[in-house]
């Protein structure tokens, strides 16, 4: 065992060793020291980040008698989910400050979320899958719910509502699955699943796992909670939540879908279904609305059905596009996230009519915004127009029958551009507004370093084009 | 009477899910949405043990699963328990449709 | 040649230029701004005419950037691939002078934002310059999706104190539109680049290598119809023109200039390039019915320009006539209609330019666009009703001026094409229409001009320098082109 905790969870282990210095200095720290929690949280990930060079993923390694795996696959989402921790780590300032004496326990709590992510992927047991969703999910309420005031914890029993029942589905369809096969193992179920032909008890079994698995990503019959979900929550919550549950959810379910879930053909359909009206739903729903964070909802709901229709066609092609839509979608989510944040600390309504008029006085902050907007609509120069391209071809290669879906998913692009302009435009009105945003050093790190990411992905997207391709021909 | 079967079982483990999921969607009251949740735990449950009993002979997976989801259930509820008192100072209403600000 | 021109800083050191602007290090004072800004306008047409000037025909210019090492995106086979031939060197030539000409109208024209305005131009530029000469079908829709936004902070910006209180309102409508164009143009591309893929085995997505011979018809038929959708909204086709008389009616004049110059042009490349060029079978299927389409933009617009009592609407609903024209030359299929519709998309732009800078100086000086109350500006203005007069007899096609060439080369190559009885009978019934479309025009010029002077107009001023040097110019090209067609004709390979 202790050969299996050098070789896969070093920068697990660190994690939770910063878990529980977080949590004995909430104990025993003294109030006015609560400034520094944001400093232990950022060490430790980043100590994490330098501990990942030692997970052995050249042969695929399996611990604890193949309860986890790793890989390279794993070694990059775990990468790519720390980067996003320890930018959300930065973003935290406002919330920390209002909350002086739970200072220790939130980033506790936020740490022991990012482990949670980071173990989903690593898991290769639905048992280990379903107690690292758990662990990914129950900081995340408390997280949604440590803002002030009423609304927060309303956001936060909705999302815990809404989770719980889509763990009970989940949960269901492993029970079938477990009946078929006598195993929770993903490799043993993959042994089986090849051997013998589909039936339409493990279809079931498929479609319900894959359904509970989706709520988390705001796919059609669990979308509901991300408008009331997003409205409630502060911006650095957002900026987690829009990430790395959806990293750490994307990551499982293409392991599954490639894997232990391939005997049914008709989950193809359903996922694609599925998406398509996720993406309905989402756009039609955001161009009326007003409320920023709500347009982001919607907006992150779009992008995952878009990521969605693209996983559910298997292939190794389509699995290089989803990891690399994924990666680009979340450094433009944290770009905007932190405006969004830079905003909320100088008490700036989150309201489209707040932001009149900021281009006239904060030039820099205003360009950075406006970039990650068109990223994520998909406009070029941006990594979001790469991201774009390279996923409507993965599906446009997959065969005539997806052409209408790829059409719709075309056209609804346009209209979630509707709504993506309206968020930048009150921008440059000629209104006065007099509103000099205040920056922290932190945050205008962090909003400075995606947008330069963003943008040298657009420009040139080779290499990290190749790194998924290799990692998805490896899975 | 006949025997009774694995299928039984299962059945009974389906119906309860199924209580549990019209329920919670459908409830009025947050406790009783809360309760039905522990429905849904209880049929997945049921099911789990019944698969582990009838077909599985070698690693005994299910009874594993099955205790964890008890004690994960019970956390989740506790967590439900604690944001709905946070909410009920608020409102002091069960009703569900009291609590739509957002 | 390859030597001392290089593609790729002809497309980005615009671009470059416009990012300098925006950033801080830049100075904020107007006249300095300008100064760089014509500067650069000017630089960079000198560039373009050197290039044209040593083009040489039977040997095409090729250009690829290779980021370090590799192509742009190797996987899919995108490649940063440059070309121009002798129908791009010509485009962009011209692109090159109207934005000059544009450039010289913004003194009157633009009053505030200039950093802004400035920088959006260039990228601009930059954009339309990448559309004319990339040789890659993904860079092609890059820089085709790149013209949107600085097009529209262009049309709805605020860049001088009057109220013009529709222009974010049709900005946004031409963005909407044109995205939506262009998704259908992005479908057509992947499913053209795919269906390359699967049946000549290689991934690459660069013009000479998509050879679409292979590809079963049903699907070329698809894939071209969803091409000519994309790029009907630009050029625009009947239904879906409904942007334009909008968005050229509300930008400021300069910007007009531009839009209805360039812009609509690129729609007439695309339509070129994708379906004339690279998928020439289909295109004989689909060209009856886009010579109708052409033919109903001819007359349609013409009916409809006659009752506008806007003078902007009346010049926006011509360029959509003209551009019918161009259509019509373009489906004839033969290399006589080609070069026709490519002279006139040049003769087109000088018309339009010079009937848009009359438009700006007219509202200038008499602050209203209204047909009814203009009237008797000749007197006060003679200058500009001299060159109005030249530019309203060019623009309907009398013999000494360009459009006469062209016009004339478009029937004849439509009644002399093979392809279908459909072309013949669309050539002959346009002919006398086109006539017809001389009334709107006509009519624009006797109710603004001629007539009692109104009391209202009193102490306008005649043109400036800078409006005498567009007109001039303008008139000038139009002259030189109509006397001496061969200039352009032989460089496209006419006859």
């Amino acid at each position: 065992m202790i050969n299996d905790f050098f070789n896969i969870l070093l920068p697990q282990g660190c994690i939770a060793l910063f878990i529980f210095i977080q949590l004995i200095l909430a104990m025993c720290a003294p109030l006015k020291c609560y400034r520094s929690a944001r400093w232990i949280s950022a060490v430790g990930i980043s100590m994490a980040i330098m501990l990942l060079s030692t997970v052995q993923t050249e042969p695929q390694y399996f611990a604890f008698r193949g309860a986890l795996m790793s890989d390279s696959y794993t070694l990059l989402f775990h990468f790519v989910i720390l980067l996003c921790g320890f930018f959300v780590v930065l973003l935290a300032k406002n919330i920390v400050q209002n909350m002086r004496q739970n200072a220790f326990t939130f980033h506790a709590l936020l740490l022991t979320a990012v482990l949670g992510a980071m173990s989903v992927v690593n898991s290769n047991d639905f048992l280990t899958l379903f107690i690292s969703l758990e662990l990914l999910s129950f900081p995340t309420y408390f997280l949604i719910a440590s803002a002030k005031g009423y609304q927060s914890k309303e956001a936060s029993f909705k999302y815990l509502i809404t989770n719980a029942i889509s763990t009970g589905v989940f949960l269901f369809g492993v029970s079938y699955l477990y009946g078929l096969t006598s195993s929770l193992n993903f490799n043993e179920i993959y042994e089986i699943v090849v051997q013998s032909q589909s039936s339409l008890l493990y279809t079931f079994s498929v479609i319900m796992i894959v359904l509970g698995l989706l709520s988390k990503l705001a796919i059609y019959p669990f979308a509901n909670w991300v408008v009331d979900v997003f409205k409630g929550c502060e911006t650095s919550v957002l900026a987690f939540l829009a990430t790395i549950p959806k990293l750490a959810l994307f990551g499982i379910l293409c392991r599954l879908i490639v894997f232990a879930l391939s005997g049914s053909f008709e989950l193809t359909f359903v996922l694609a279904f599925l998406a398509l009206f996720t993406a309905l739903w989402a756009n039609t729903y955001a161009i009326k609305e007003k409320n920023v964070k709500v347009i982001f909802g919607c907006s992150s709901a779009a992008n995952a059905s878009y990521i969605l229709l693209a996983a559910s066609l298997v292939s190794v092609y389509n699995l290089s596009t989803v990891i690399f839509y994924l990666i680009a979608y979340v450094i433009m989510n944290i770009s905007a996230f932190a405006f969004l944040n830079i905003a909320e600390a100088n008490k700036v309504g989150m309201y489209i009519d707040d932001f009149n008029g900021f281009f006239k006085k904060n030039i820099g902050l205003t360009l950075a915004y406006v970039v990650a907007i068109i990223g994520l609509a998909g406009f070029p120069i941006t990594s979001g127009f790469i991201a774009k391209i390279y996923l409507f071809s993965a599906i446009a290669h997959s065969g005539l029958i997806f052409i209408p879906f790829l059409l719709a998913l075309l056209i609804l692009t346009v209209v979630a551009l509707y709504y993506y302009l309206k968020l930048i435009l009150p921008l440059f009105e000629n209104v006065d507004n007099g509103v000099i945003l205040k920056v922290v050093y932190s945050q205008k790190f962090v909003l400075i370093f995606t947008t330069i990411i963003t943008v040298l992905i657009g420009i040139y997207p080779e290499k990290l084009i190749e790194l998924c391709r290799f990692i998805a021909y490896n899975i | 009477m006949q025997e009774i079967t694995m299928y039984h079982y299962l059945f009974l483990g389906l119906l309860l899910f199924l209580i549990g999921l019209f329920g919670s969607i459908t409830s009025k009251h947050i406790i009783k949405v809360l309760i039905c949740i522990e429905f849904i735990l209880t049929g997945v449950n049921i099911n789990f043990v019944t698969f582990a009993t009838f077909c599985d002979n070698v690693q005994l997976d299910g009874f594993i699963m099955a205790l964890f989801y008890v004690a994960i259930g019970a956390v989740e509820l506790a967590v439900a328990l604690y944001i709905f008192y946070l909410m009920y100072i608020q409102k002091e209403s069960e009703n569900i449709d009291k609590y739509g600000d957002l | 040649m390859e030597k001392i021109f290089s593609i790729p800083f002809l497309v980005f050191m615009p671009m470059l230029m416009s990012f300098f602007i925006m950033s801080p290090f830049f100075t904020s004072n107007e006249i300095s701004i300008r100064r760089f800004a014509k500067g650069v306008f000017s630089f960079h047409f000198l560039y373009a005419t050197l290039m044209l000037i040593f083009f040489d025909s039977a040997n095409p210019y090729f250009s690829q950037i290779h980021l370090l090492g590799g192509d742009w995106v190797q996987s899919l086979g995108i490649k940063f691939a440059f070309q121009i031939d002798s129908i791009s060197i010509i485009l962009v030539a011209l692109t090159s002078f109207i934005f000059l000409l544009a450039s010289i109208s913004s003194k009157m024209n633009i009053r505030m934002n200039h950093k802004f305005y400035y920088s959006m131009m260039l990228l601009l530029m930059s954009a339309i310059l990448g559309i004319f000469t990339a040789n890659d079908m993904f860079l092609f829709f890059m820089f085709w999706e790149l013209e949107l936004i600085p097009a529209y902070f262009l049309i709805g910006g605020k860049y001088s104190n009057e109220v013009t209180p529709d222009a974010k309102k049709s900005a946004t409508k031409f963005v909407l539109f044109t995205f939506l164009g262009s998704m259908f143009m992005l479908l057509g591309i992947l499913l053209l680049h795919y269906y390359n893929y699967v049946a000549t085995g290689t991934l690459s997505a660069t013009f000479s290598d998509v050879i679409d011979s292979y590809i079963p018809v049903g699907i070329q038929l698809f894939i071209a119809i969803c091409l000519i959708i994309g790029f009907g909204v630009k050029l625009p086709i009947v239904p879906l023109h409904t942007w334009l008389p909008d968005a050229h009616t509300n930008a400021p004049t300069p910007v007009s200039i531009i839009l209805a110059g360039i812009l609509l042009k690129t729609g007439a490349y695309g339509i070129y390039r994708f379906n004339y060029e690279m998928m020439g079978e289909s295109f004989k299927i689909v060209a009856p019915v886009l010579a109708v389409f052409a033919f109903l933009n001819i007359i349609y617009i013409a009916f409809v320009a006659y009752a506008q009592t806007d003078i902007k609407r009346i010049v926006a609903y011509s360029s959509i006539s003209n551009m019918g024209l161009i259509l019509l030359g373009l489906c004839a299929c033969n290399q006589l209609g080609l070069s026709a519709s490519v002279f006139h998309m040049v003769a087109h732009a000088l018309v339009t330019a010079g009937l848009f800078t009359i438009c700006g100086i007219v509202y200038l000086r008499c602050k209203t666009r209204d047909i009814r109350v203009l009237g008797g500006i000749a007197q006060n203005m003679p200058r500009l009703f001299g060159f109005a007069t030249l530019i309203v007899l060019a623009s309907i096609g009398i013999p000494v001026f360009a459009p006469f060439i062209s016009e004339i080369l478009t029937i004849i190559s439509a009644l002399f094409s093979d392809l279908s009885i459909v072309l013949k009978i669309t050539s002959i019934l346009s002919l006398p229409l086109l006539i017809a479309s001389s009334c709107y025009m006509l009519k624009f010029l006797h109710e603004a001009f001629f007539g009692e002077k109104q009391g209202c107009f009193e102490k306008v001023n005649d043109i400036s320098v800078h409006e005498f040097v567009i007109l001039a110019s303008v008139v000038a090209g139009l002259v030189l082109f109509g006397l001496y067609p061969n200039a352009i004709l032989n460089f496209v390979g006419a006859i």
